[in-house]
């Protein structure tokens, strides 16, 4: 029995990569009818990106150098992790910006220590003010006492979007707390997940874990419900794998240029239904030298489990109601590049749904995931639209050219369809306006089929 | 002389296999010795059911069941309610009898419904059927029906149709269709023909599908080529008013025989409406069959169909897929005509088909479709037992050697490349359905020999656990058994 992969995953061991310099999106988007530029609706600033992995770190602090108007970014970053918001702002004013902040910088910080410890890190994170005044923040961390652990990081939206954000505050974490004589242990795998930039994220980071573990490897969650422990941990791992390069890259080549820690994303990037989650096993079992047979048993155990939790209903007319509607309905997938692809593939070769466009927030810049949909393209009978950035008058016509009746994507495309009448939804990425998260839900891995599933399914209404 | 089941066959191909070709069946089938009950059929519904599906398709007619409800609700619950029929959904009447009611009769009880549906529908017609109890008891549906007649503003019609008569689902599809059409003829007062050519369409059992919608527009398209349009189209949803013209158009066709067999014939008699001997088309040669079917019965020249470039298109798109899978064998597990008529279209393409999904009452029904197939030259073989084993021994050929499987949905069997063919949501009929299934059909035979990871598509077997009864004595007392009951694991 052949697997089917498209290419190898991305494994690097023990070679320098090449600097990655964070290339600004092209944020001022024209549109072609009123030419009219359009900021671009889905990015956040780093800011942001980097209060969202604050938010998982236990017993943070989290302290932004710059106008209080900054806090609304962390109000909202720690909000989508479902946090109680703890924050401080150095609140600077006008005079600060003539004269310098680093005095208000202090101040806050005092207020963020006091009147008591908390045991988690102290997050000291510049904004765009700060930074374009070039205010002495190392300076004044220079003089923070040792024993508080404190974590710098820069913020500055204009410097880079919530990825980013997301990357140097997972720099910031292990630079500051990762042992650096660490002993390595062989079994034992970092994974950084989509942190914050989903509904179902780290309910898709436990999910995962369990696989993981059944194969007897040890998990550390990075930016997931940590401690600085785990951050400690993360050298002593022998491979991290990151689900999204768009979250989480950054900090594996950080931890493999420091500590030779190998990283991996998968040849069809998350591990999204059966084919995904099984090449995801098989590359990550072929990076740690886990025999193919093992991990083969645990694949077919979980598959007929996914089977049989299908087969639950299926003689319910509903049911085959619901299933007659998924085959062949036109899909859009409008997500991070990464993540589009994954929903693609997985609609098209698991549901026999049809995609017909994919909207690619991110990805232009990344060759693996090109030649990837290419040959995904390639293979299958189908070549949907793809546009790489799209703005939301070009996402409009491609619903409409392509006769969609059904999406997946942000809040942004809730709205976007329903305004076109297309009344089959489902949520995949952020932002998130809309839905309420209590329950923990995946979709990556084997349970995420089973839920994934069950929420296309019952969108259509009957 | 008795029907014997054959396991060996002197193709060593076939060896394996319990294999009768259509031919043989049909000439047991005639012999009456094929080992078939009157009231088993393809649907496993009773009669009541049969007369219950068509009499509830209809808008604008009311069908009330005289007896308990619950042969309404569940078969309800299994009848599929795709997307189209949003625009009409049969509502469930029953007069719910009890326990009360079959001791001492309901006739009041009906009475009170009957009008109660007259005046909060306000139907066109109502039609009272009754189901097992009403018939047991010999409740007088009649007498209550002519007492109210004057009282209500719809007709009633009264059909019992009792499920314990022992016929089955398509003896009392068909009852309801001769009751309706004698109620048409009686309201129409004049029956002169629509001078055009059209037709009347009856589709098939299950109405309302998806696909049925788009398949209509095509094959109307299609019939349009040679001048020919629908007068009505006999489905889920179908208006009174357009059962009242059915007697305008010149002929009647259908895409299922076995489902248009009965009311064509019956409306032959009464109108003298000829009709089409046609059956699903499905394929290049299927679709014109079909057109030339009704062509030839309307006695209009149907080469303007045949010389038509859309023709010639498709044709070469045929050629193709013959050169690509001329030989394969190719593994219809579809039910019913439908299964004779993809059977047809693989033949189409140079494939060697096999039925997979015959049986002895299938034949029995399906007679006359399988008869003029015969005609056409179309003599496929069907495989009886052994089934499973057999697609599983196929497992070891290698994949572009391996038969191509035609099922509705793909269940456990190892990674042959299966076609699934859904008749609810894929529009697989006249020329644009030729180019889903080929495009369906090259997406199999490109995953042969691969893992299958699509859903739906596959599924697990259940399991459970063997039992050993330690009987002392047969399972029955006073009846031997040479086999010890034994549950198979």
């Amino acid at each position: 029995m052949s697997v089917r992969t498209l290419r190898p995953a991305t494994v690097r061991v023990g070679k320098q990569s090449e600097k990655r310099s964070y290339s600004p999106p092209q944020t001022l988007l024209v549109n072609k009818d009123t030419g009219v530029q359009i900021q671009n609706p889905y990015e956040r600033c780093s800011l942001y990106g980097a209060a969202l992995v604050a938010a998982e770190v236990y017993d943070s602090d989290f302290c932004v150098h710059g106008p209080q108007g900054c806090t609304s970014a962390i109000k909202e970053a720690f909000a989508v992790q479902g946090r109680e918001y703890d924050y401080h702002h150095s609140g600077m004013t006008q005079s600060d910006i003539i004269f310098g902040g680093e005095k208000c910088l202090i101040n806050a910080l005092t207020e963020a220590f006091s009147p008591y410890e908390k045991a988690g890190p102290k997050f000291m994170v510049t904004s765009c003010s700060s930074e374009i005044i070039g205010d002495n923040v190392d300076g004044v961390a220079a003089r923070v006492n040792e024993r508080l652990p404190l974590v710098k990081v820069t913020g500055g939206g204009f410097k880079g979007n919530q990825y980013s954000g997301i990357d140097n505050a997972l720099i910031g974490l292990i630079s500051k707390f990762a042992n650096p004589h660490p002993e390595r242990k062989s079994n034992m795998v970092n994974i950084i997940g989509s942190i914050g930039l989903s509904r179902q994220w780290r309910a898709d980071i436990y999910e995962l874990k369990r696989i993981l573990e059944n194969l007897g490897l040890e998990v550390n969650r990075v930016g997931c419900d940590s401690t600085i422990e785990d951050i400690k941990r993360t050298s002593m791992a022998s491979l991290t794998i990151i689900l999204m390069p768009e979250a989480g890259l950054t900090a594996a080549e950080y931890l493999q240029n420091r500590f030779g820690i190998p990283y991996l994303y998968s040849s069809l990037s998350l591990p999204l239904g059966l084919r995904g989650t099984e090449v995801w096993l098989n590359e990550i079992g072929d990076a740690l030298l886990i025999p193919r047979k093992r991990i083969l048993e645990m694949v077919d155990k979980e598959e007929e489990r996914v089977r049989g939790g299908l087969k639950v209903g299926l003689h319910q007319m509903i049911y085959m109601e619901k299933l007659s509607y998924l085959k062949g309905i036109p899909v859009s997938i409008i997500a991070e590049g990464s993540v589009a692809f994954s929903w693609a593939r997985f609609v098209y070769e698991e549901l026999e749904m049809k995609p017909v466009f994919l909207g690619m927030r991110t990805g232009h810049d990344n060759n693996q995931l090109t030649r990837a949909l290419e040959e995904w393209k390639r293979e299958s009978f189908i070549s949907p639209k793809v546009l790489f950035r799209p703005a939301t008058d070009e996402i409009k016509n491609a619903l409409r050219d392509t006769k969609t009746e059904f999406v997946m994507g942000s809040s942004i495309e809730a709205n976007l369809a329903k305004e076109m009448g297309i009344g089959n939804f489902l949520h995949i990425t952020n932002p998130n306006t809309h839905y309420v998260n209590i329950n923990s839900i995946p979709f990556l891995g084997y349970t995420g089929i089973l839920y994934a599933t069950e929420a296309i399914l019952n969108t259509f209404n009957n | 002389m008795a029907f014997i089941d054959r396991s060996e066959s002197k193709n060593p191909a076939e060896k394996r296999m319990s294999v009768w070709y259509l031919s043989e069946l049909l000439q047991w089938s005639k012999l009456g010795l094929l080992p078939a009950r009157n009231n088993m059929d393809i649907e496993y519904y009773c009669s009541f059911l049969g007369a219950y599906e068509i009499a509830s398709c209809f808008q604008g007619v009311a069908t009330l069941v005289h007896g308990p409800s619950g042969c309404v609700e569940s078969f309800n619950s299994t009848r599929v309610y795709p997307g189209d029929s949003k625009r009409f959904k049969p509502k469930s009447l029953s007069t719910d009898m009890q326990l009360n009611d079959v001791i001492y009769g309901a006739s009041d009880k009906l009475s009170k419904a009957i009008l109660n549906v007259d005046e909060k529908l306000n139907p066109f017609l109502i039609l009272i059927l009754t189901n097992c109890c009403a018939d047991i008891i010999g409740e007088n549906i009649s007498a209550v029906a002519n007492k109210l007649s004057g009282r209500v503003k719809a007709d009633i019609i009264n059909i019992e149709t009792g499920g314990c008569s022992g016929y089955g689902f398509r003896k009392g599809a068909d009852r309801v269709f001769e009751i309706l059409f004698d109620h048409v003829a009686d309201k129409r007062n004049c029956l002169e023909k629509n001078p055009e050519p059209t037709i009347n369409l009856f589709t098939k059992r299950i109405s309302g599908r998806p696909a049925e919608v788009k398949e209509i527009e095509e094959l109307s398209r299609l019939l349009g080529k040679i001048g020919v349009k629908l007068n009505t189209v006999i489905r889920l949803g179908t208006h009174y008013d357009d059962l009242l013209r059915i007697p305008l158009a010149k002929v009647n066709a259908t895409l299922c025989y076995l489902f248009g067999d009965g009311p064509m014939q019956y409306l032959n008699k009464l109108f003298g409406q000829p009709y089409a001997k046609v059956t699903f088309p499905i394929g290049l040669r299927g679709t014109l069959d079909w057109i030339k079917g009704i062509a030839k019965i309307l006695e209009i020249d149907s080469n303007r169909l045949i010389n038509d470039p859309e023709v010639e298109l498709y044709h070469k798109k045929i050629e193709e897929a013959q050169r690509k899978y001329r030989g394969r064998e190719a593994f219809i597990w579809m039910p019913g005509e439908k299964g004779l008529a993809m059977a047809r279209f693989a033949a189409e393409l140079g494939m060697k088909p096999y039925l997979f999904s015959m049986s002895y009452f299938a034949v029995e029904e399906l007679r006359d479709t399988i008869d003029f197939l015969l005609e056409d030259g179309y003599d496929f073989p069907a495989v009886l037992t052994g089934k499973q084993d057999i697609m599983l021994a196929y497992n070891d050929r290698s994949p572009s050697e391996m038969p191509i499987l035609f099922m509705p949905k793909k269940f456990w069997t190892g990674e042959l490349p299966t076609t699934t063919v859904n008749f609810f949501a894929d529009p697989i009929l006249g020329f644009k359905g030729i180019d889903y299934l080929l495009t369906s059909i090259g997406k199999a035979a490109s995953t042969a020999g691969k893992k299958d990871y699509s859903l739906f598509n596959r599924f697990v077997e259940s399991r459970f656990d063997a039992v050993r009864w330690d009987m002392e004595g047969p399972a029955i007392k006073g009846l031997e058994t040479t086999t010890p009951f034994r549950r198979q694991p």
